[in-house]
C-alpha cells in the first residue's frame, strides 16, 4: 500500500517544496509528501474514500482503463479496507494510518442524492430496503457482511476518522436533515452544499460500548450512575472462562447458578453476556424493613441463600517449584518423621499429602495445613539430617478442597507443583452486591424466611433494599427494570429494554402489561410483616431486578490482631493482612486522639501496643547504656563511668533514633530526674 | 453561637412543669379539680430574673453576652405577657395572678425591701383565656436550665482547643470548591478566595495574589472618587507619550519624546511636563541630573545623555529610552489600579485599589484613613498594629468560609489568630513561623527539615524539655493535655497500728517510703502526715536498702532483698 501510494498520486517530493504547497501527507506518521497548490485537500480525502469504499486496487491506475472493471475487488482482498483517511483542517494534514490494533467501528454510509426534477437533495443511507432482502445470512459468503461493504452501505471508522465524520443517531436524523448553504441550482450544474451528515450509526444503541451495553433502560438513568455501573460489571461473579476447570489461575470466582436477565439490551446478544451471565434475577422489595438495610445495605433471605442464591466458588491456585541443582535437588515429597525443620512437628498434619507430596483431590484442607510437601536439602548434610521441610502451607484463613493438582516441569527442567484449592463462598453478612445501576451495598443481615415480608400468594422477596437509595440518585432505570422483569416473568417473555429504540418500552406499556397480568400495574404489592403476621400498611414494590455478586467479600478482608509479627528494624507491627499486621494509627488519627483529650489511649496505641521497650540510661550523662548482667556485673556507664543506670520505657522506634543519632556523632542525651520531668539534650 | 435556644426551652419547660395543679376539691373531699397555677405577670418575670442572676449559681459562669441573651429572651417574653394582660385588662402591675371563672387573685410585691407580699382579689365576669402563661416553678426552673445548659457546653480544662481549631477549620475547607466569587458586585475583580487564600492567609504570605484595599472617601460625589483615583491610580509615562524616540543631529544626541496633551486632559490628570521632568528625575533608574532635562512649550521633553562626556553615548541613550516608559508619573507605584464602586452598605462611593501601599494611601489627601481597610494582613500588622492584624486574620477567614457557605464558629478563629500574632509578629504556620516561635526540636525535626533541626541543636547544645504533643509521643511519655494535664494523687490508708499503706501504681507516681528504699507493695514507718510535700519527695527518693517485704499485702514481686533476677533495680 505504501507502495501503492507514493506513485502515481500528486504530492510532491522533490525539495525545496513548492510555494503554496500545503496539505502534509502522512502514512503512519510518516511523512509523505506535500500536496501542490491547485490540490484541494477534501478532493484528496474524498477520492481515497471512494477507492476504500470502492475496492479498486491501485494497481488498477497501471492498467488501461477499459480493464479497470474488472478489477473491482472484493471487501475480503480490498487492501484499502482499513485504511483510516482524515484530514485535519486545524494543521492542514492528511493523516492516512493502517496500524493494526486501532478500534474501528462500522457505520452506515450516508450519500446525497440529487433530485433534478425536484431541485431537492436529501441525505440517504447507501443501504436500502432490496440489499436487506439480498442478505441471506451474516455468514453468507456471497450475500452476508461483506456484501454490504462491496456494496458500500457499510464502511469501518477508526477514531481518527470518526472526528472528522458527521454521524447521525438513527435514519429519522437523516430525513429531518438541511443542507446548510442552500442556492438555487442551475439547470445541469451538481451543487456541493456541506452535508449535514456523512454517515449513520447501524443502531443508535451502538455509541454504547461493551459494558454500557449492559445497563437496561440506561436513558433512564442519571449519568453517573451508568457510569458506575460500567466499572462494578467488571467486579461481577459469573463465568470467567468456559476452560475454568482446566484453568489453573491464581485467584478465580465460579457463580454456581449463574442466569441470564429477565431484562435486556440487543447488544448484550452481540457480546454474548446472555450465554455467560454473572448475576442472577432476585426477587426484590422496596421497602424500609427492619432498618437492617439502611445505608445502602441489602437485607437478603436466608433461605433463598440456603437454596443457592449466589453462592460462588473461590479457587486458588498454589505453586511450588522444586528446583533440581546437581548435587542438591529438592524434591517434592511428604516430609516424615525424619525430616528436620518442619515447620510444624505434628507429622498427622501431612497426612493429606500424599507419598509424592501433592495433596489428594477431593481431600478437605484447612488453613495453615501443608498443600505441598517439599523437602530441600539441608545446609548442612548429616548422617540423620539430609532434609528440611520447605512445604507450601494454605493461607490463614481459607480452608476448603483440593480441586485440582498438576505437575509439570518449567523451561528449566525443574518440576513443578500447582494444586488448587476450592473454596465455598455461601453470601454473609458483609459481602457486596450490586444491581445494574450503580446501586451497590453490602448485606447487612440475612432474614430467615419467618421474619420476611410475603405477599398472600407465598412469595417472599430475596432480597429487601432500602427506598433511600433512589430519590437522591435518580436511577429509575432500576425501576423499569424490576416493573418489566415482573412482567417477563408472569408472560414468560424476555423484556428489551435497549436505549434509543423507535419500540421503546415506557412505562405505561409495561404497567399496562402487568396490569393485564392481573398485578397492581405500580409493580406494589401488598406484603405482611413476616415478623408479625400484620399486612404491612404501605404496599411494597417488588419484583426481579438482575442482581450482580461483586467481587468484595468480608471473608476476604476481616482483619484483627492484638499482638503478632514485629518489623525488624523498627520493632513495630507489620503492615498487612496476610502478615498478620496491625492497622496502622496516623497522623490525623493521633490528632483526633489528642482532639479528644484521650492521652492514655494514645500513648497505649502508640506505645504499649505498639514498639514499647525499656531502655538502660545513665542517670548522670544521659547516654544509652547496657544492659547489665545484674548477677555478675556491676552497671556501669560507658561515658562517664556511673554506677546508676535508670530504666526509661520509650517506643523502640525512640531508641531507635538515639542510636541514629549517636552514628552521626550527636549525644542524644536523656535527662531522667524525679517522675513527672525529663529532657533530652541533645550534643 | 450561645447553646441555648430560648424559645425550644421554654416550650420544653412548659411542657415538663405543669401550669396547674390537681387538688382535693374542697366542696367535695372525693372528687379533685384541676387549680390553675398562679401565672407570672412581665414585672414579675423581670424581678424573677434578675433575682437568678444574682444567686451565686448564676454568678461565675456565663458571660455578660450570654446573661444579655437571657435578659432579652425574657423582656421579649414579658412584653408579650404585659400586652395579653392589658388585653384582657388585668393588672400589670401585680406580681402574679390567678384567674378563675368568679374572679382574679392578685398578688404584689412589698411595697419596699423586706415587706411581704399582699393579695388582693378582683371579681370577674368571664375567665380570661390566656396563652403566654408562665408559672413562677417554670420561671424558676427556666433560669435554672439555662444555666445548667451553659455549664454544659462550657468546655472542659485541658481541653486541646488548638487540635479542635484545627480541625475545625481544616474539614470544612476541604468542602470548599474553588470557586472564584465576584467581589461585590464589580466585575473585574477577582479577588483570591477559597482554598488557595486561606493558605495565603495561614501561611501569612508577604505578596499575596489580590491585595485588595477599600479606600472609603473623605468627599461625597463621584468628583471627589475621581479626584482620589487620580492620585492613586500610577500613570506610567508609556502611557501618556506619542512618542519616545532618540534624536541625533550632527550637532545634538538626546532623547525626546512628546506627551499626548490631549489624553491628559481627557483623562483629567493635570500633568504637566513639569511634573514629568520631576518623576523622570526621580527614577532611580535613570541617574539624571536636573540640567540634561528641559522641556519644551507643548509637552515636549528633551533629554540628553546622563553622562558627562560623549562616552557610551549611543547605548546610555539606548538605556534612557527603554527605562522611560516605565517612570511613573503619577499616582503611587505600587497602586496598579484603582476602581470606582458603589458603596454596597448605604450611599456614596469607595474605590477599590488593587496593589500595596497602605500607608501611602492612607496619608493620600481625599482619603478617610479612619476606616480604609486592605486585606494584606502583612501590611495591616505593618501600619495598624499587631492587634489589628489579629482581628484582621479573624476578618479574613471568617469572610472566606462564609463565601463558601461554611459556617464555623468564631472561636476557632480567635484561636487561629492568637496563635499567630502572640509574638507580637504575625507568624504563619509554617517551618519558617513555626520555627520561631517553637522550641522543641523533635517536634520541629518532626515536622520539616528533619536534619537540618537535629545538626542545629547538636551544636548548639539544646534542651529540649517533653512538654508538647510531638516530642511527648516520641519519648514515650504521657502526653500533657486532655487526660494528662494533671497527675493523680491517692490518700494512703490508715492501718491499725497506725502506719500507712498506699496501693501500688505502675508507672509515674510512687511515694511509698519506709526507713528508705522503694517498693511496690510496701508499708509506711514513718508517718507521712507531718510532713510537706517536698519532705515526702526527699524521703521516697532517698534510695538505698529495700525494706522488709510487709506480712500483708500482694507483692507483685517475688523475692525478698536487694536485686535478685526479677527486680528492677531503678525506677524512673
Amino acid at each position: 500500500m505504501r507502495r501503492a501510494l507514493s506513485s502515481g498520486w500528486p504530492t510532491s517530493t522533490a525539495p525545496p517544496l513548492p510555494r503554496g504547497a500545503h496539505g502534509d501527507v502522512f502514512l503512519d506518521g510518516e511523512w509523505l509528501g506535500v500536496l501542490p497548490p491547485n490540490i484541494v485537500p477534501d478532493n484528496v480525502v474524498t477520492i481515497l474514500r471512494n477507492l476504500r469504499r470502492n475496492g479498486f486496487n491501485i494497481m488498477a491506475a497501471e492498467v488501461g482503463d477499459d480493464e479497470r472493471e474488472s478489477l473491482v475487488v472484493d471487501a475480503e482482498e480490498n487492501p484499502f479496507r482499513e485504511l483510516s483517511i482524515s484530514y485535519d483542517r486545524g494543521l492542514d494534514e492528511i493523516q492516512l494510518t493502517t496500524d493494526e490494533g486501532r478500534m474501528s467501528r462500522p457505520l452506515l454510509v450516508v450519500k446525497q442524492t440529487h433530485d433534478l426534477e425536484q431541485n431537492k437533495t436529501e441525505l440517504v443511507p447507501t443501504l436500502q430496503r432490496q440489499h436487506l432482502n439480498e442478505i441471506k445470512g451474516y455468514d453468507s459468503a456471497a450475500l452476508g457482511w461483506n456484501h454490504l461493504m462491496n456494496e458500500q452501505c457499510i464502511e469501518y471508522v477508526d477514531v481518527e476518522e470518526e472526528e472528522t465524520c458527521l454521524v447521525a443517531m438513527d435514519i429519522g436524523a437523516l430525513r429531518q436533515a438541511h443542507f446548510k448553504g442552500t442556492r438555487r441550482v442551475k439547470p445541469g450544474e451538481i451543487r456541493d452544499p456541506v452535508p449535514l451528515y456523512t454517515h449513520c450509526e447501524i443502531h443508535p444503541s451502538s455509541v454504547l460500548g461493551v459494558l454500557a451495553s449492559l445497563v437496561p433502560f440506561p436513558d433512564h438513568n442519571q449519568s453517573p450512575r451508568n457510569t458506575y455501573q460500567c466499572a462494578m460489571g467488571k467486579q461481577a461473579l459469573g463465568i470467567y472462562a468456559l476452560s475454568f476447570h482446566l484453568r489453573m489461575d491464581t485467584h478465580a470466582h465460579l457463580l454456581h447458578y449463574p442466569q441470564s436477565p429477565m431484562v435486556t439490551t440487543h447488544a448484550m446478544k452481540h457480546i454474548h453476556f446472555t450465554e455467560m451471565p454473572a448475576g442472577q434475577n432476585v426477587i426484590v422489595g422496596i421497602s424500609c424493613y427492619s432498618g437492617y438495610n439502611q445505608e445502602d445495605s441489602v437485607i437478603m433471605s436466608q433461605a433463598s441463600v440456603d437454596r443457592g442464591l449466589f453462592r460462588t466458588a473461590f479457587t486458588r491456585c498454589y505453586r511450588d517449584t522444586a528446583s533440581r541443582k546437581l548435587n542438591n535437588a529438592e524434591i517434592f515429597r511428604r516430609p516424615g518423621a525424619d525430616t528436620i525443620g518442619r515447620r510444624n512437628p505434628d507429622l498427622h498434619l501431612y497426612d493429606t499429602l500424599e507419598e509424592d507430596g501433592l495433596p489428594r483431590i477431593g481431600a478437605m484442607i484447612g488453613d495453615r495445613k501443608p498443600l505441598i510437601g517439599k523437602l530441600i536439602p539441608t545446609a548442612v548434610q548429616t548422617a540423620d539430617s539430609q532434609y528440611q521441610d520447605d512445604s507450601t502451607f494454605v493461607r490463614p484463613g481459607e480452608a476448603g478442597f483440593v480441586d485440582r493438582v498438576v505437575l509439570a516441569q518449567d523451561g528449566d527442567g525443574n518440576m513443578v507443583a500447582r494444586v488448587r484449592i476450592r473454596i465455598l463462598r455461601v453470601p454473609q453478612v458483609g459481602d457486596k452486591f450490586s444491581s445494574r445501576h450503580g446501586q451497590k451495598g453490602t448485606c447487612g443481615l440475612l432474614f430467615t424466611a419467618a421474619d420476611m415480608p410475603y405477599a398472600l400468594n407465598g412469595i417472599m422477596p430475596d432480597m429487601v433494599i432500602n427506598p433511600h437509595a433512589l430519590p437522591s440518585r435518580m436511577t429509575i432505570a432500576q425501576l423499569m427494570e424490576c416493573l418489566a422483569g415482573k412482567v417477563g416473568a408472569l408472560a414468560a417473555e424476555p423484556m428489551d429494554a435497549t436505549p434509543f429504540s423507535s419500540t421503546a418500552m415506557t412505562v405505561q406499556t409495561i404497567s399496562s402489561r402487568l396490569h393485564k397480568l392481573g398485578y397492581q400495574r405500580n409493580g406494589n404489592e401488598c406484603l405482611i410483616n413476616g415478623q408479625t403476621g400484620i399486612p404491612l400498611q404501605a404496599k411494597v414494590f417488588m419484583g426481579p431486578t438482575f442482581y450482580q455478586r461483586l467481587k468484595h467479600m468480608v471473608l476476604d478482608k476481616v482483619h484483627s490482631r492484638s499482638t503478632g509479627p514485629v518489623q525488624a528494624l523498627t520493632r513495630q507491627p507489620v503492615e498487612g493482612r496476610i502478615k498478620s499486621g496491625g492497622m496502622r494509627m496516623g497522623e490525623m488519627e493521633k490528632d483526633c486522639m489528642v482532639a479528644h483529650g484521650a492521652t492514655s489511649v494514645l500513648r497505649d496505641r502508640l506505645l504499649f501496643h505498639s514498639d514499647a521497650t525499656t531502655m538502660r540510661v545513665c542517670q548522670q550523662c544521659g547516654m544509652p547504656g547496657y544492659q547489665p548482667n545484674l548477677h555478675s556485673e556491676r552497671p556501669e556507664c560507658r561515658h562517664c563511668g556511673s554506677a546508676v543506670l535508670v530504666a526509661i520505657t520509650i517506643p523502640y522506634a525512640a531508641k531507635l533514633l538515639m542510636q541514629e543519632l549517636m552514628g552521626m556523632g550527636i549525644a542524644p542525651r536523656i535527662m531522667t530526674q524525679e517522675p513527672g520531668c525529663g529532657g533530652v539534650l541533645l550534643q | 453561637m450561645c447553646p441555648v435556644n430560648f424559645p425550644a426551652l421554654l416550650a420544653h419547660i412548659r411542657a415538663v412543669y405543669p401550669s396547674t395543679n390537681i387538688e382535693q376539691d374542697p366542696e367535695d373531699p372525693t372528687r379533685q379539680i384541676v387549680v390553675p397555677l398562679p401565672i407570672v405577670s412581665g414585672k414579675g418575670l423581670k424581678e424573677a430574673m434578675e433575682a437568678s442572676l444574682n444567686t451565686e449559681f448564676f454568678g461565675h459562669g456565663p458571660s455578660d453576652s450570654e446573661k444579655l441573651r437571657l435578659t432579652e429572651f425574657v423582656k421579649g417574653l414579658s412584653a408579650r405577657v404585659d400586652k395579653e394582660w392589658d388585653q384582657w385588662g388585668l393588672d400589670t402591675e401585680a406580681i402574679t395572678c390567678v384567674p378563675t371563672a368568679t374572679s382574679i387573685r392578685y398578688t404584689y410585691a412589698g411595697a419596699e425591701e423586706g415587706m411581704p407580699e399582699w393579695e388582693r382579689e378582683v371579681p370577674n365576669d368571664v375567665a380570661p383565656a390566656l396563652l403566654e402563661v408562665v408559672t413562677q416553678q417554670q420561671m424558676r426552673e427556666l433560669c435554672k436550665t439555662c444555666r445548667h445548659k451553659y455549664g454544659l457546653a462550657r468546655l472542659e480544662a485541658g481541653s486541646v482547643c488548638g487540635a479542635l481549631a484545627a480541625q475545625s477549620i481544616g474539614e470544612p475547607a476541604t468542602q470548599m470548591t474553588l470557586k472564584t466569587f465576584h467581589f461585590a458586585g464589580v466585575a473585574s475583580m477577582n479577588v483570591t478566595l477559597g482554598v488557595p487564600r486561606l493558605k495565603e492567609i495561614i501561611n501569612a504570605v508577604e505578596r499575596i495574589s489580590t491585595p485588595v484595599m477599600s479606600v472609603q472617601l473623605l468627599g461625597a460625589g463621584i468628583e471627589a472618587a475621581r479626584f482620589v483615583k487620580g492620585r492613586l491610580e500610577r500613570t506610567l509615562l508609556g502611557e501618556v507619550c506619542t512618542y519616545i524616540r532618540e534624536v541625533f543631529d550632527p550637532s545634538l544626541a538626546r532623547v525626546e519624546l512628546q506627551l499626548d496633551m490631549k489624553t491628559l486632559a481627557s483623562l483629567q490628570l493635570d500633568l504637566t511636563s513639569e511634573d514629568v521632568k520631576r518623576a523622570i528625575l526621580k527614577h532611580p533608574k535613570i541617574n539624571l541630573k536636573p540640567d540634561r532635562i528641559s522641556c519644551g512649550r507643548g509637552g515636549e521633553i528633551f533629554i540628553g545623555s546622563p553622562n558627562e562626556t560623549r562616552e557610551q553615548l549611543f547605548f546610555e541613550l539606548q538605556r534612557v529610552k527603554l527605562a522611560l516608559p516605565s517612570v511613573v508619573v503619577r499616582g503611587l507605584p505600587s497602586v496598579s489600579r484603582a476602581v470606582i464602586n458603589h458603596k454596597t452598605s448605604g450611599e456614596g462611593y469607595e474605590l477599590l485599589v488593587e496593589g500595596m501601599g497602605f500607608l501611602e494611601i492612607m496619608g493620600t489627601s481625599g482619603v478617610d484613613a479612619y476606616t480604609t481597610i486592605t486585606n494584606n494582613i502583612l501590611e495591616i500588622s505593618r501600619v495598624l498594629g499587631i492587634e489589628a492584624a489579629r482581628q484582621a486574620i479573624i476578618n479574613e477567614v471568617s469572610k472566606t468560609m462564609a463565601a463558601h457557605g461554611m459556617s464555623v464558629d468564631l472561636r476557632h478563629f480567635l484561636m487561629l489568630a492568637d496563635l499567630m500574632t502572640n509574638t507580637g509578629n504575625v507568624t504563619g504556620i509554617t517551618r519558617f513561623g513555626m520555627s520561631k516561635t517553637r522550641d522543641s526540636v523533635l517536634q520541629l525535626a518532626s515536622f520539616e527539615r528533619t536534619l537540618d533541626h537535629l545538626f542545629a541543636a547538636a551544636y548548639a547544645g539544646t534542651l529540649d524539655n517533653i512538654s508538647g504533643v510531638s516530642e511527648s509521643i516520641i519519648m514515650g511519655v504521657p502526653i500533657p493535655v486532655g487526660t494528662g494535664t494533671f497527675g493523680l494523687m491517692k490518700q494512703p490508708r490508715v492501718l491499725k497500728d497506725g502506719s500507712l499503706r498506699v496501693p501500688s501504681t505502675k508507672g509515674r507516681t510512687t511515694t511509698l517510703l519506709s526507713d528508705g528504699g522503694v517498693t511496690l507493695d510496701s508499708v509506711w514507718t514513718e508517718d507521712p502526715k507531718g510532713m510537706d510535700l517536698a519532705q515526702v519527695r526527699a524521703l521516697a527518693l532517698s534510695g538505698g536498702k529495700r525494706a522488709q517485704r510487709g506480712k500483708r499485702g500482694k507483692g507483685k514481686w517475688k523475692g525478698k532483698g536487694k536485686g535478685d533476677k526479677n527486680g528492677k533495680k531503678g525506677k524512673n
